[in-house]
């Protein structure tokens, strides 16, 4: 690979977010996991990620992303998830490694569709367009679902976000939006009456912790207690009492912010969502700064993929949101969400690089 | 050919646009998260650091060991040894996860689960603490095992516990008392007081009455608990302060000696130090081991000490009986005070005495002939008795008696201690709603009819006669002592006024009494020493009345007299003033008054009693 004057572009803030993210999520861990054998792992991840981070910063995205390839990786992943459901099971083992194929497909169904945006550059999205983003999101977000709700979820908000970033009328919007409040209102109850009482649980355990302390609320209580307790400064480093003591279920994973905001405080808390924010704004901002299309569409992809990561796990331990099962990018243990989000943070770099230059 | 739009400034991109808007939307989410964080963890920081603090850290209390109890040579009269008890935590032993961790428990304790369970459920009724004790005393194999599998049984832990022990078991338990677990509704009464389920109250003798300085002060243990309610830190911990102990005026070899010499019979001996009032021994037999208590009563041992007539757990020493002939001291002291006699006023006893139509026997029915008050102490003359009392007067009598501390509680302070009775005619009219009859008079001048006294009321008069008129309050405790043995307080002889007699009266009261031991028809003869001069009187109260007098040995048990023999030595200094009373024991010259010989004989020769 040559390393022309391209490579100086690289941005520098990207690359700076993302390690002092690193650096708190591997305190994070460490705290977390008690300095385990987890701790080791995610190290490795942590290493493994950067470097695969850094590769695809300097490689050409334009020459790496060939529409075929692009399409190749698509239908492979949907045959891998086929047949993870079909064995009932979220991972895939390759030489005792556990990967999480419906982390990767958030990645994939980006690009895909920003390759379709690209293809079809319009103005604002037509029904053609639209058809086409369905037909190819459907698959794998059902695929997913089918073994994980809350990351077929996940996937739904991407797709949901991709249609808005085409461009949706704005009459086709305020149709809809009123639809959909029509819809809430009128169908709501009977949805409520259909919906299966665990589901109903769920709903009512956000409402009302307190009522369902030891079973469905016991998770949000302990994380409400954990963060809140943290107060300006925290207990300080492995010294939180609701992780230390084991209060904190789901610690090292779901709820890792929460070990987070308890030793570290307001002040570490506030820093990694403000590094978040920025980090999210950094990426839309090159998205607007880059002119080439498929790149700008993949850049706020990146920042939308991130941004709802972060926001469903946060909201869900700050109790602005039901808890739902999703890691927080770079605080959370998983070996496939590191890789995930270092790689679209290398694309991203990519990307970057060729903000000013046209092809 | 769509770039040449991009770069019109005046017409910007509507991809940009909706970017741009992006960018809008989510900084108002990130907003929203920074303000709810800043809700948490500033302004509600305070109230989620409580709920942390109030889950997972607890506090425990530590018994404080109970002081000891020294007797006046130092010999350990009780003290405390370790005991290991089994506590579980009732907010983790519960649902199927606890019944799965009570089934490994019954496993090592060799125990039923249903049962141990049964017991578990009842004892978490009565508590509403965070331990409830499911077994105590357990063996150092049993702790082993349980201390073992800590792992595996959650919730679970031992606790080491000071436990009251009693090196002499009866021997002491009237005088020193024994301690028992707090019930139900005493730990709702104390509960404020700092008190929990598995503490234990003092509830007789010394343990009642010091119970507050005997108890200590808690300690107290702050403990981190993991979400599975093992203990992971203590954070901080205050150690029990030991209480304090007391240092006693009882040798307990006069006290053993005197358990002894009543052995098979039910009664009561207190020996105590004219001079101060102090008591050397307080015995009241049988007693029972304290250990019982300590640990719980077997129930069959329960039923046999509820149903033995000899009554094991009242305190002879203080509970009252009719006095018998031994209350003729105070009419004999009434007669010479109210001038009702001189001591050479001689009457004829003819072994009766005609009040009215009423016949009063005396107790040896053909009389004793010509008797003045010393020797009718001697002889213990019913008849004299009855023609002195006639004269004196229930009136002046009955002041007499309470003067002499008859009729209330000695001040010992010990709970439980009875007052006695000493009947006139206010207590007549008040009980009985009757004029006072002259009869009963001549009853009470002899010791009989309502009136009551205790051993302990007996030794407090025979003490202030012999060392010239002074009421000591009987006392056994000297020193209290901190757990570094420094001494806390100290108790010195308090007087309880004097009699109201002159030293003459007193002077021929005592003749009486040495003469009553030394002379030749004395009825105390069985407590007389070679070269040591013994004074006493001997005393027997009927139980029932009888038209005849029969002999005691033929009665049933329960219809026996009392014996009563009370003593000092050496007459001329007293030192010493022993009251024995043998409950239902027949005759006091010869029940009550060889046991008071053979103590004397192993005070002051070192006999040994055989």
């Amino acid at each position: 690979m040559k390393l022309g004057q391209h490579s100086l572009k690289i941005d520098g803030w990207l690359i700076l977010f993302v390690i002092i993210l690193l650096v708190c999520g591997a305190l994070n861990q460490a705290s977390a996991t008690m300095g385990g054998l987890l701790f080791k792992k995610q190290m490795v991840w942590f290493g493994l990620g950067f470097l695969l981070m850094m590769a695809i910063a300097l490689s050409d995205y334009q020459r790496l992303l060939s529409p075929r390839l692009i399409f190749g990786i698509y239908l492979f992943l949907l045959l891998v998830l086929l047949i993870l459901d079909l064995k009932h099971t979220r991972w895939l083992r390759i030489a005792g490694v556990g990967i999480q194929p419906s982390e990767f497909a958030k990645l994939v169904l980006i690009l895909v569709f920003s390759l379709v945006l690209h293809r079809r550059d319009q103005d604002h999205l037509d029904l053609r367009t639209f058809g086409i983003l369905t037909l190819l999101a459907f698959p794998p977000i059902v695929l997913v679902a089918a073994g994980d709700l809350d990351q077929g979820g996940m996937l739904f908000l991407i797709y949901l976000s991709y249609v808005f970033l085409a461009g949706v009328p704005r009459r086709l919007l305020i149709g809809l939006a009123v639809i959909v409040l029509v819809a809430a209102v009128t169908l709501g109850p009977k949805v409520w009456m259909v919906l299966k009482p665990y589901q109903r649980a769920r709903v009512a355990a956000f409402l009302n912790p307190e009522a369902f302390r030891l079973d469905r609320g016991y998770q949000i209580l302990q994380a409400l207690i954990a963060v809140g307790s943290g107060g300006l400064t925290g207990f300080g480093f492995k010294e939180g009492l609701s992780s230390r003591l084991n209060y904190l279920p789901e610690k090292h994973t779901d709820l890792a912010f929460a070990v987070w905001a308890e030793e570290w405080g307001f002040i570490g808390a506030a820093t990694v969502i403000f590094l978040f924010g920025a980090l999210i704004y950094r990426l839309l901002r090159l998205a607007i700064e880059v002119r080439e299309p498929l790149g700008r569409t993949i850049l706020a992809g990146v920042a939308i993929m991130i941004f709802w990561e972060a926001f469903i796990n946060l909201g869900g331990i700050l109790h602005l949101l039901p808890v739902a099962s999703v890691p927080l990018p770079f605080l959370s243990y998983g070996g496939s969400s590191v890789l995930v989000n270092l790689m679209a943070i290398g694309l991203a770099l990519s990307i970057s690089r060729k903000r000013y230059s046209f092809r | 050919m769509r770039y040449h739009q991009l770069f019109s400034p005046e017409e910007p991109d509507p991809f940009e646009r909706r970017l741009r808007g992006t960018i809008i939307f989510i900084a108002g989410v990130f907003l929203l998260l920074f303000l709810k964080l800043f809700f948490l963890q500033i302004i509600k920081g305070e109230h989620y650091r409580e709920l942390a603090r109030r889950r997972s850290l607890k506090v425990f209390l530590l018994s404080a060991p109970r002081g000891n109890i020294y007797d006046r040579r130092g010999i350990l009269l009780a003290g405390n040894s370790p005991s290991f008890a089994l506590a579980v935590d009732p907010k983790i032993i519960r649902g199927p996860q606890g019944d799965e961790i009570l089934k490994r428990l019954a496993e090592i304790l060799g125990e039923e689960f249903p049962s141990l369970k049964q017991r578990y459920l009842l004892a978490r009724r009565g508590t509403g603490t965070n331990q409830v004790i499911l077994a105590f005393d357990l063996d150092r194999d049993t702790v082993a095992k349980i201390e073992a599998r800590r792992y595996f049984l959650p919730g679970v832990d031992i606790i080491v516990e000071p436990t009251r022990y009693y090196p002499f078991g009866s021997e002491l338990f009237h005088l020193v008392g024994y301690v028992s677990r707090i019930n139900a509704e005493e730990l709702k009464r104390l509960a404020p007081q700092g008190f929990t389920a598995d503490d234990f109250l003092g509830r007789a003798g010394l343990e009642a009455q010091f119970d507050e300085r005997l108890r200590g002060r808690k300690g107290r243990r702050l403990v981190e608990i993991d979400a599975r309610g093992r203990i992971r830190r203590v954070v901080a911990e205050e150690a029990p302060v030991m209480g304090e102990s007391l240092v006693l005026t009882v040798d307990v070899f006069w006290q053993r000696l005197a358990h002894r010499l009543l052995e098979g019979q039910a009664g009561a001996i207190v020996v105590m130090d004219p001079r101060d009032g102090r008591l050397l021994s307080l015995v009241s037999h049988p007693g029972v081991d304290p250990m019982y208590f300590v640990k719980g009563f077997p129930p069959k041992e329960w039923e046999k000490i509820r149903k033995d007539e000899k009554h094991p757990l009242l305190n002879k020493a203080f509970s009252a009986y009719p006095p018998g002939s031994t209350f003729k001291v105070v009419t004999a002291m009434a007669a010479l005070e109210k001038r009702v006699v001189t001591p050479a006023t001689t009457f004829f006893c003819k072994g009766y005495y005609r009040l009215g139509r009423r016949i009063f026997r005396c107790w040896r029915s053909w009389g004793h002939g010509e008797v003045n008050l010393v020797k009718a102490l001697e002889v213990s003359c019913d008849v004299y008795f009855y023609r002195v009392g006639e004269e004196v007067g229930i009136d002046y009598l009955s002041r007499m008696a309470r003067a002499c501390g008859l009729g209330r509680p000695t001040g010992l302070g010990f709970p439980g201690e009875k007052a006695g009775l000493v009947p006139d005619r206010a207590w007549k009219m008040r009980v009985f709603h009757e004029p006072w009859q002259k009869g009963e008079t001549l009853n009470v001048a002899i010791g009989q009819g309502a009136l009551k006294v205790t051993p302990l009321q007996l030794a407090k008069l025979l003490s202030a006669v012999v060392n010239g008129g002074t009421l000591y309050r009987p006392w056994c405790v000297v020193q209290l002592l901190d757990p570094y043995g420094e001494v806390v307080d100290e108790f010195r002889p308090q007087e309880d006024g004097k009699l109201p007699v002159k030293p003459r009266t007193l002077y021929y009261v005592k003749k009486g009494l040495v003469a009553a031991v030394n002379g030749k028809e004395g009825t105390g003869r069985a407590a007389r020493m070679e070269d040591i001069t013994v004074g006493g009187k001997t005393g027997t109260a009927q139980v029932v009345g009888m038209k005849k007098r029969i002999h005691s040995k033929k009665l049933p048990y329960l219809k026996r007299d009392h014996a009563w023999f009370m003593a000092f030595a050496p007459a001329e200094k007293p030192e010493i003033v022993i009251v024995v009373f043998v409950e239902h024991g027949g005759h006091g010259g010869s029940a009550a008054a060889p046991i008071a010989g053979k103590f004397l004989k192993a005070y002051f020769k070192g006999e040994h009693p055989s």
